[in-house]
């Protein structure tokens, strides 16, 4: 018997049961599902990025601006507000002191 | 229904449900047998089907054009079966005779019908009824089954010789038994 006579026992017209389909369609359903939060997980995460980067500028700008202001105006007269910015400190702990570097900025002024 | 090949595989690729189900009630019954043909009994066979049509859903961006679109869905639901079938760790193919020669003389296959071959090969053992699925009906090479399951060529060669010989018995024992019926 060659392969093309068996081949025919795929042409026997054995039908699948009718429920199956409705598993097909489940399973694609739950992939566009699964596809789309996985869009939207994207997205959500790049906002974030683009979020954190901003505010990081944001925060940047801000720290430098009340910093160089507050050396320039206070350079004698306020030994404190330049005791709290310089030594051995880190970036870190110039910003936490931002506030009390900007209240005695705007004091002063 | 008149049935446009290359327009519902456009509309399928645009993820269309009523294309989807079109193209379902066309091949349901070839690939549906082919599932059974290889897992041997109906609840894997189902899965197995189930599976094969979805990833031909889901793949089907990937269908060039290039062959036919039924030979595409074919591998698609046969690999399928494998990987179905290793996973249940059905594919037990230790025997291997590397000096038995294939000669082969025509057996009872031929005096068969087809709905009695299709029950004589669901009962091989699964190492047995995969290659000769396989080799005999989906026109593997020996080659190719090898590389498909990890073994060696004369395993498969010997195996094949081994799906035979037990066919063969099989079918022995399904004609006495319609013989005595008959008879009786």
């Amino acid at each position: 018997m060659s392969n093309q006579n068996y081949k025919e026992i795929d042409h026997r017209g054995i039908q699948p049961d009718a429920k199956l389909w409705l598993r097909i369609e489940d399973k694609l359903d739950g992939v566009k599902t699964e596809r789309k939060l996985v869009r939207y997980q994207r997205i959500a995460l790049a906002a974030s990025i683009l979020a954190i980067v901003f505010s990081s500028a944001y925060l940047y700008t801000f720290y430098n601006h009340y910093r160089s202001e507050a050396f320039a105006f206070n350079d004698k007269s306020h030994p404190v507000i330049i005791e709290q910015m310089s030594g051995d400190v880190s970036p870190l702990y110039d910003l936490v002191n931002l506030r009390t570097i900007k209240y005695a900025y705007e004091g002063i002024n | 229904m008149n049935f446009d090949l290359e327009n519902i595989i456009k509309k399928c690729q645009a993820n269309d449900r009523l294309a989807q189900n079109q193209l379902y009630e066309h091949y349901k019954g070839i690939l549906y047998s082919i599932s059974l043909r290889y897992m041997g009994d109906k609840m894997s066979a189902e899965d197995a089907f189930v599976e094969a049509f979805f990833k031909i859903f889901d793949k089907i961006n990937d269908y060039q054009g290039a062959g036919s679109f039924e030979g595409w869905m074919k591998k698609i639901t046969v690999n399928e079966c494998l990987m179905s079938l290793r996973k249940k760790n059905n594919l037990r193919l230790a025997v291997e005779l590397a000096d038995w020669q294939v000669s082969e003389s025509p057996v009872a296959l031929e005096i068969l019908n087809m709905e009695d071959l299709a029950h004589a090969i669901e009962e091989l053992p699964p190492g047995y009824r995969t290659i000769f699925n396989m080799y005999e009906i989906d026109g593997f090479k020996h080659r190719e089954i090898a590389d498909e399951l990890g073994i060696s060529i004369n395993t498969s060669k010997s195996q094949l010789i081994l799906a035979k010989k037990r066919l063969r018995e099989i079918i022995k024992k399904k004609q006495t038994i319609k013989l005595f019926n008959s008879k009786s």
